[in-house]
């Protein structure tokens, strides 16, 4: 079994990937479908007052943008969250 | 520890005279009355680390770092077409291991600041908006320059939504090692591509997706980051010229009621180093009284680590590319907190008239290594 604490050997070459590059690639796809049948839907003016909420909208956290700033920091993977993705730095 | 700075204070207090320098002649205008063009919101975060694994020191050490970042976002809607935004901010940088580096580079004071200046023009057009970014960021080793273009536009009786971004950045990084050596200086740019979607999925229901994609490419590593090598020797990080990345991220809504919205995000992402992620993450909405919302905070995150992460001792020195930091690192994180977000009725008399809203919330984040922080933040918006 592989020990990370005691080897020599670089941590990912000893640890299997666990999810193919294709999945992106069917998420995309997916992506592309959702986009391609989006027209389907249509809900009147008068039915939206839940829609106009402000729980409803995706950016309704104004104080949001400092987590998101941490954890592109913090992690490799950034990007597709509404966070910053690039220069700046502030990389401590 | 960070109020008694006497620069920050002087900066944050220089800042908020230029803000208000520059409302001033809009308020004093002729016939200008109070009618909600103007919002001001004032933003503040304290985030806290710690951690005993830190790249500044090959993957051994300390990680203990907090920051203080207060920002003012001034949002001017000028008529029915244009919204003028501004973002200014400061992140105050107190980091235990950098301040292993020479004192003349930056830990005399054991605090480093970023300034960062971020412009946005929007215009409506009928069904559609554009928008124009320009920003501006500053540190004491590393400078950045942003340019976009961003684009909507509806369908289907505004049930439609799809969106197009692009920017780019570019960044000049002076190299200073962990001596405090200046190596001269390298550059880096960014540049991301964004497309959007957002569906009207029923009367209670709203569906949002995000491809993105992003290719870096000049000097990616740190300077200042070291590798313990196997015979015990640190060498500085070395990690490829060239980077590209490609995200997918996913967001539903669903009103169950009119007290209570669900929302969920999944985030899946790739990248040329080796490193996949998938993040998930839920921010149910639970109102409470006419005007406020409570929300609690949970995230869950899981990556494979970059192909050139290892362990301090595990490389030999004759590998292309070798780093011990463990933000590129295999590992999963949670974060967990509550947040509350209130608004404020009009009609109000006093000096709390321009008073718009206001929220806090709170996390603590744990990574699977043991880096463990909290972050802290408000937001008090005014209308002017």
């Amino acid at each position: 079994m592989f020990d990370p604490i005691h080897s020599t050997q670089p941590i990912n070459e000893a640890l299997p990937r666990r999810t193919p590059r294709s999945t992106l690639l069917w998420l995309t796809l997916l992506f592309v479908v959702a986009l391609g049948g989006s027209g389907c839907a249509t809900v009147q003016p008068w039915e939206r007052g839940q829609l106009a909420g402000e729980a409803m909208q995706n950016d309704v956290s104004v104080c949001h943008r400092f987590e998101h700033n941490n954890e592109v920091y913090r992690e490799g993977a950034v990007g597709a969250n509404g966070g910053k993705s690039g220069g700046g730095c502030g990389c401590t | 520890m960070y109020l008694r700075d006497r620069a920050m204070l002087r900066r944050a207090g220089l800042w908020l005279g230029v803000s208000l320098f520059l409302l001033s002649p809009l308020a004093a205008q002729e016939g200008f009355q109070s009618t909600g063009d103007i919002d001001v919101d004032f933003l503040f975060n304290y985030y806290q680390q710690d951690g005993e694994n830190s790249p500044v020191t090959g993957g051994i050490g300390t990680e203990d770092m907090d920051v203080i970042s207060p920002v003012i976002a001034v949002t001017w809607k000028v008529d029915d077409q244009w919204t003028l935004r501004s973002d200014l901010g400061v992140d105050g940088i107190t980091s235990a291991s950098v301040d292993a580096m020479d004192a003349e580079v930056s830990s005399a004071s054991r605090q480093d600041n970023r300034t960062f200046l971020t412009v946005t023009a929007s215009r409506q057009l009928a069904k559609q908006t554009l928008n124009l970014m320009a920003g501006l960021s500053n540190e004491y080793d590393y400078q950045s320059a942003m340019v976009g273009l961003g684009w909507s536009k509806d369908f289907n009786q505004r049930n439609t939504t799809v969106s197009a971004q692009v920017r780019h950045f570019s960044d000049t990084l002076d190299l200073y090692d962990i001596d405090g050596v200046d190596r001269g200086e390298d550059d880096r740019t960014t540049t991301d591509l964004t497309l959007g979607l957002t569906q009207v999925l029923g009367p209670r229901t709203v569906f949002s997706g995000e491809l993105y994609w992003s290719n870096q490419s000049g000097y990616l590593g740190t300077p200042f980051h070291e590798v313990i090598l196997q015979d015990g020797s640190r060498v500085t990080e070395r990690l490829p010229e060239d980077r590209t990345r490609t995200a997918l991220g996913l967001w539903l809504n669903h009103a169950f009621t009119e007290r209570f919205v669900g929302r969920v995000h999944y985030r899946f992402y790739d990248d040329d180093w080796g490193i996949q992620a998938h993040t998930i993450e839920l921010e149910p909405q639970f109102k409470v009284g006419d005007r406020s919302w409570i929300f609690p905070i949970l995230r869950f995150h899981s990556q494979d680590g970059a192909d050139y992460f290892g362990l301090p001792f595990a490389f030999n020195g004759s590998e292309d590319f070798i780093t011990a930091d463990r933000d590129l690192s295999e590992f999963t994180s949670e974060k967990y907190g509550i947040g509350y977000r209130t608004t404020f009725a009009p009609g109000r008399q006093g000096w709390t008239r321009r008073m718009r809203s206001f929220e806090t919330r709170v996390s603590i984040y744990n990574r699977e290594d043991g880096l463990e922080s909290i972050s802290a933040s408000f937001a008090w918006g005014w209308r002017f």
